[in-house]
């Protein structure tokens, strides 16, 4: 029974990963590209689609330079053009994530008053402490005079 | 009454920081512009106008102390010069805290800035030279708390410099009553903080200088060893 639950949990966990990642895209016209162009997102949910789009971006020249596999620079161009619609969406995320952090900025708020009530508290601390032996001080001059003047022979105590 | 006055101010004290505490994150809404980090603006400002305050109490009574030469006064000074670092420090943490969260910096050398560290280090130097200072120090002491007594108009001059200090706008935007109301319940809250703890630190600097004179005579009279 128990080895049933421990397969079948196996069976879920890998079926689960299987699922979860998605199946890798088509190698494009040129397999030597192997490595992805620089800006290439991480998240593969944003990776280009591996059928090129029907209209080229405005962005992209026409013509790819020369001395360059045209297949890959196209799929390039693709990529960059494709990026550039995720980067934006990206940074108006961005921004909408730093503008909640600011209007619930709670970390340094939490820092401030901290620092007040550790300051505070150690001044306390320290005041008590010197009071303490303020009143140690008193209590023993009490003692040394006491001693002084009850055996009436010159210096006593030491303070 | 000057047994009872320190509780009664405390207990104030007391009271007023829990009210004040909950009236800055429950019952003030938040600010336009710098939104939650604006809620540091409740205490870091009273820490400077308690500081402004120590400072001047200090500089006051080391003049006198200066003119007429009585110890009272050198009590009053020592210990209000210990307050002001102790609040100075706190306004200069919390500043920078919240210069963080408003400025994306720590620190910015602008004049309010650097005027109230300097105002800050002068009360330093005046607790050390007191401190280490040995004979002849209360007099070294009493003029340079003069001279952080001078410092303060600076500091009013600098925050008027321009609209960089968030505190400048801060004190533009309490139009709401609610911030007004706690603002000030918080600055009143500070300053009984700061009498109770005065009261406590003269009553204390005496009691040692008492002390230190009892024990002079006992040596002189030959009853104590040195």
């Amino acid at each position: 029974m128990r080895r049933l639950i421990l397969a079948s949990f196996a069976l879920l966990t890998l079926s689960t990963i299987a699922v979860a990642q998605p199946a890798d895209p088509p190698p494009p016209s040129a397999p030597a590209a192997g490595a992805p162009a620089a800006g290439t997102p991480a998240n593969p949910a944003a990776a280009p689609p591996a059928v090129p789009a029907a209209t080229p971006p405005s962005a992209a020249p026409s013509q790819p330079p020369a001395g360059k596999d045209p297949a890959l620079e196209a799929r390039r161009m693709q990529c960059r053009a494709e990026f550039a619609s995720d980067l934006a969406e990206m940074e108006l995320e961005s921004h909408q994530r730093s503008a909640r952090l600011i209007a619930t900025n709670e970390r340094h708020v939490i820092l401030a008053y901290a620092a007040l009530w550790v300051l505070a508290v150690g001044f306390l601390v320290y005041q008590w402490q010197r009071q303490r032996e303020l009143d140690r001080r008193i209590h023993q001059l009490q003692r040394d005079l006491d001693a002084a003047t009850r055996d009436d022979k010159g210096p006593k105590g030491k303070s | 009454m000057k047994r009872t006055l320190v509780p009664i101010l405390a207990a104030l004290a007391a009271v007023g920081l829990v009210y004040t505490l909950w009236g800055v994150f429950v019952v003030t809404p938040m600010d336009i512009e710098l939104f939650f980090s604006q809620k540091i603006f409740y205490y870091h400002v009273p820490n400077w106008f308690v500081l402004f305050t120590a400072v001047v109490v200090a500089g006051i009574s080391s003049l006198l102390y200066l003119k007429k030469r009585a110890p009272r006064y050198d009590d009053v000074a020592t210990a209000a010069a210990e307050l002001a670092v102790l609040f100075g420090a706190m306004g200069l943490i919390t500043g920078s805290i919240w210069a963080r969260a408003a400025w994306n910096a720590w620190w910015v050398w602008e004049p309010r800035l650097v005027t109230s560290l300097l105002i800050w280090l002068i009360m330093v130097g005046y607790v050390l030279v007191r401190r280490f200072g040995g004979t002849g120090a209360e007099r070294l002491a009493a003029g340079l708390a003069v001279f952080g007594m001078v410092d303060i108009p600076l500091i009013y001059v600098g925050v008027n410099q321009g609209d960089r200090h968030p505190q400048a706008k801060v004190v533009k935007q309490l139009d709401e009553g609610t911030m007004k109301l706690f603002f000030w319940l918080s600055v009143l809250t500070y300053f009984l903080i700061f009498a109770a703890l005065l009261l406590t630190r003269i009553q204390a600097i005496r009691a040692e200088r008492e002390l230190r004179v009892i024990h002079e005579r006992g040596l002189d009279a030959g009853l104590l060893e040195s």
